[in-house]
């Protein structure tokens, strides 16, 4: 599948894509993520949902959210006129939810990529946990893909499901065709005066570009086990950081924290991309990925 | 985000409040916001209230109290310093007919802008301390306490008539939303928030017909009989 750039809109962060749509340009980013949509609507957590962390900031949404049927009648028709690669991201609370939603998904045009986040970490999942139970995320995969047949289907791992490789095989087994690596890490802070959590559900999604050397660790050991496509996603703030995740093993690169607080930002990134090439002597992106597939052998 | 020069700081008697005035000026309306940081750090910008725009000097400013990290950095700007925003963000307050006024603390920001440009019957402000008050007593005939004498008291002794329009910390406003008049009282909420657009859905606020809307995008004014205060603090 070709993009017309590696960078992709993570889902979260910028929502829905209506006001994104309004301040840029959607035809110059690579690729729009939505936000994670769910079977039924979902209000989201009470007040507050953001704690600022200085390096970062913690996010406890709650999965807000419309549901898949009001998702598909108004808001995904929406993206038919951004000309840009859609993903669309799907959480469930059992696999009969995954079975619901990819079926429905599967006779929908309008988008690209079907992504499953399998790590959203504000949801209590009851017994079965795709974040920490590798054989249930496998059995999500193969589910979905017993349901959903027409276009790719992506993994969003959390960070905290270990071991890795063995999340990646067993879902690269059960038919995952790319991954996106990772969602955020959980963190939590707390008011020294009162002794209580800013966030009423204690703790939420990271998110930081202090992240970035975490996360190129973990893809460049991903590469290792997998062959299929990589979304890198946390910590990715600028054009270089792109240059970066790919050289540890990313295909895409995805832009969470700075698609909220800096849209604009992304408007300058293929124009500061080509330049970081051309300043070393890369006719184009092929051929920096190329070089990079040329060193991979020597960095492992 | 735009890069913008700093033009002035004036800060009150012990430095806990600054105004911080910056050249840019592009047509925001009372009520309005920007996302501001300096720098890279904090990485995530605030939403600060325009206290008052100038357009024949192309200036806006900004009222900040020293409380943490962001305004600590921005009380210490001084003219030439350079910040980052964007906006103007968020719905104008609505013009009404002689309205009341009730600040408390850097609620006064918003609610000063108005009284610049509209009409108004009376203006109460509750700071924490007296030295925040005599900074910000800038206009005659305001109503005034600071400390352990609250605002809401001030007001509701008052007897005002006619629609409130209110800033301030959340308890404060959910007290004056109890208020028992035949007017409006409408209430400009704050929340921490990420984009100031609507996107992050980081600052939700509950409707008693159980809607989810945003202080950024739907607000920041809302009318507090239609807040569900229980959901919000």
């Amino acid at each position: 599948m070709e993009f017309s750039n590696p960078a992709v809109v993570s889902s979260g962060p910028a929502g829905f894509g209506s006001e994104m749509a309004e301040m840029i340009d959607m035809s110059r980013i690579g690729a729009f993520t939505f936000k994670s949509v769910t079977r039924e609507e979902r209000k989201g957590n009470p007040p507050p949902r953001i704690v600022d962390c200085g390096y970062g900031m913690i996010a406890s949404i709650g999965l807000q959210n419309p549901g898949i049927e009001a998702f598909l009648s108004r808001v995904l028709p929406q993206s038919r006129e951004w000309n840009t690669r859609i993903i669309v991201s799907i959480a469930g609370f059992c696999l009969e939810d995954y079975s619901y939603m990819s079926s429905i998904l599967n006779t929908v045009a309008d988008f690209d990529i079907l992504e499953l986040n399998l790590s959203c970490p504000n949801v209590e999942t009851g017994k079965t946990d795709p974040v920490t139970d590798p054989e249930y995320a496998a059995a999500v995969v193969a589910t979905v893909k017993e349901c959903f047949r027409t276009r790719p289907v992506t993994v969003k791992l959390s960070p905290d499901s270990s071991p890795m490789e063995l999340f990646i095989k067993r879902c690269e087994d059960s038919g995952a065709d790319g991954f996106t690596l990772f969602n955020a890490f959980h963190g939590a802070r707390f008011d020294m005066d009162t002794g209580r959590p800013f966030l009423k559900k204690v703790d939420g999604a990271y998110t930081s570009p202090a992240l970035k050397p975490l996360i190129l660790r973990k893809i460049h050991l991903a590469r290792q086990i997998t062959s299929k496509p990589i979304i890198a996603s946390g910590g990715a703030s600028t054009a270089e950081d792109i240059l970066e995740y790919m050289s540890s093993g990313a295909d895409l690169v995805s832009f969470g924290l700075i698609s909220a607080i800096d849209p604009e930002m992304l408007m300058e990134i293929p124009a500061c991309l080509e330049q970081l090439l051309k300043a070393r002597g890369y006719e184009s992106l092929d051929d920096y990925r190329s070089f990079v597939a040329g060193t991979a052998e020597n960095n492992h | 985000m735009k890069n913008v020069l700093v033009e002035s700081v004036s800060k009150s008697d012990r430095s806990t409040l600054a105004l911080i005035s910056v050249r840019h000026a592009c047509g925001s309306s009372p009520g309005q916001f920007y996302m501001i940081r300096i720098g890279d750090f904090p990485v995530v910008p605030r939403p600060y209230s325009v206290f008052l725009e100038e357009p024949e000097k192309g200036l806006t400013t900004f009222l900040v109290k020293k409380r943490g990290l962001q305004t600590s950095r921005l009380t210490k700007l001084k003219p030439g310093d350079t910040l980052e925003l964007r906006g103007p963000l968020g719905r104008p307050f609505p013009v009404l007919n002689h309205p009341v006024l009730v600040a408390g603390g850097c609620g006064f920001a918003p609610l000063h802008y108005y009284a610049t440009i509209h009409e108004y019957s009376s203006f109460f402000l509750g700071t924490e301390t007296e030295e925040e008050l005599a900074f910000l007593r800038l206009f005659q005939n305001m109503d005034t306490c600071y400390g352990d004498e609250l605002v809401t008291d001030l007001f509701l002794r008052a007897n005002t008539d006619g629609p409130v329009i209110s800033c301030g910390p959340s308890r404060m406003l959910r007290t004056l939303s109890r208020a028992d008049r035949p007017t409006p009282v409408y209430v400009s909420l704050e929340s921490r928030m990420a984009c100031g657009t609507g996107m992050c859905l980081g600052c939700p606020v509950k409707t008693r017909n159980g809607e989810i809307k945003f202080v950024c995008k739907d607000g920041p004014l809302f009318d507090a009989r239609e807040v569900d205060w229980d959901w919000l603090t």
